[in-house]
């Protein structure tokens, strides 16, 4: 498959993914309103194996059993990835102060670059208790196809300097690894941990009524 | 004679304070200008800020910092979904209206850093306009959370 194709594909992929995103908001207007969208449903994810800062694999396992909020991006990104990361580590603060739990992953879409010592330099930065995650290509988009995140090279990956664009939402999954909502750009850490508490409050309800 | 001389100084210092001001206000203005501090191991940067233009239309022609092998303009854009950053050739800045540089939207990216920014840190940047020639302007490293950590303390509003 070339290079083309592959975009074609992966543009394919998220176009079907942002209507049915459409079509979820259209229709179950009932769900807890945040800066994106929560799925009725949580969308179960097939297994993905990505490699995390320490070398230890990063896959569907690593995400059970806490909530974990995963962002896309590349460290060579002077503005937008650093402001979003900035703002999920404002997140990280407000919820744990707040006693609420969860894990935060930075998964680079940019391997050639960012090795996984790179990563662990990057995100710790922001915060010492984030993870940064990267892979293959294929590894990359096993994941970031069910979660309708495209990237691409427009300018090739040739020299130190090159830009990816990327799609920048913030992806929530549950304990049981299913992508549970998306937070879309712009990102702010107040609308990210109020939104996640309002997440966890209907699912708190839910499970009392229900 | 003391209090003459006095008063010559007064006025001469007034006018020194006053006299580049007025010049300013009546064109271009380079304000508000910050960074992020950057993370270990990465060697690009951004500068953001708010350019104010009391005097006629101009355009951003390029910019230039000493602390950075180039400086380029830049937009970050949300095209389908997906977020560009893209290379601005020059940026319209029209009589009257604010242009932002902001996260998320235009800004200054600074490639090939001489050395890491670190909070606290204030570097020159220079813009050079297409009719106001060179505006050297300050960049303050603000906190890594890109909010203003130390804001100037007795400073109230």
């Amino acid at each position: 498959m070339t290079r083309t194709q592959k975009i074609a594909l992966s543009a394919v992929a998220v176009a079907a993914v942002v209507l049915g995103i459409a079509l979820t908001i259209l229709t179950r207007p009932d769900g807890p309103s945040i800066a994106g969208f929560v799925y009725p449903e949580p969308r179960v994810i097939s297994p993905f194996k990505l490699t995390a800062q320490d070398g230890k694999p990063f896959d569907l396992e690593s995400l059970k059993g806490r909530w974990t909020f995963v962002y896309f991006g590349y460290t060579y990104c002077p503005d937008v990835c650093p402001t979003t990361l900035a703002e999920l580590a404002r997140a990280k603060k407000l919820l744990d102060s707040a006693g609420v739990p969860a894990q935060y992953v930075f998964v680079s879409v940019d391997p050639q670059r960012d090795t996984p010592k790179r990563l662990a330099q990057y995100v710790a930065f922001f915060d010492p208790g984030f993870v940064g995650a990267t892979g293959t290509d294929e590894a990359l988009t096993a994941l970031t196809r069910q979660v309708g995140v495209a990237y691409s090279f427009p300018e090739g990956t040739k020299g130190a300097t090159y830009a990816v664009d990327h799609t920048s939402i913030v992806a929530l999954f549950d304990p049981d690894a299913r992508l549970h909502a998306v937070f879309t750009p712009p990102h702010e850490g107040e609308g990210i941990a109020e939104g996640f508490r309002k997440i966890l409050e209907k699912r708190t309800r839910v499970a009392r009524t229900g | 004679m003391l209090p003459m001389t006095a008063r010559t100084l007064w006025i001469a210092l007034i006018l020194s304070q006053a006299l580049p001001a007025a010049a300013a206000a009546q064109g271009i203005q380079v304000v508000d200008a910050w960074s992020r501090p950057t993370p270990p191991g990465i060697d690009v940067g951004v500068a953001y800020f708010t350019i104010r233009n009391a005097g006629k239309s101009d355009r951003l022609l390029r910019v230039s910092s000493p602390v950075a092998k180039s400086a380029e303009l830049h937009v970050s854009a949300l095209r389908d979904g997906v977020m560009k950053m893209e290379g601005l050739a020059s940026v319209e800045v029209g009589s009257g209206t604010p242009v932002s540089f902001e996260p998320s939207g235009r800004h200054v990216m600074l490639v090939g850093l001489k050395k890491p920014l670190r909070e606290g840190d204030v570097f020159p940047l220079t813009l050079t306009f297409a009719n106001a020639g060179r505006v050297k302007t300050s960049v303050h490293v603000r906190g890594a959370d890109g909010r203003e950590s130390h804001p100037v303390s007795g400073m109230k509003h």
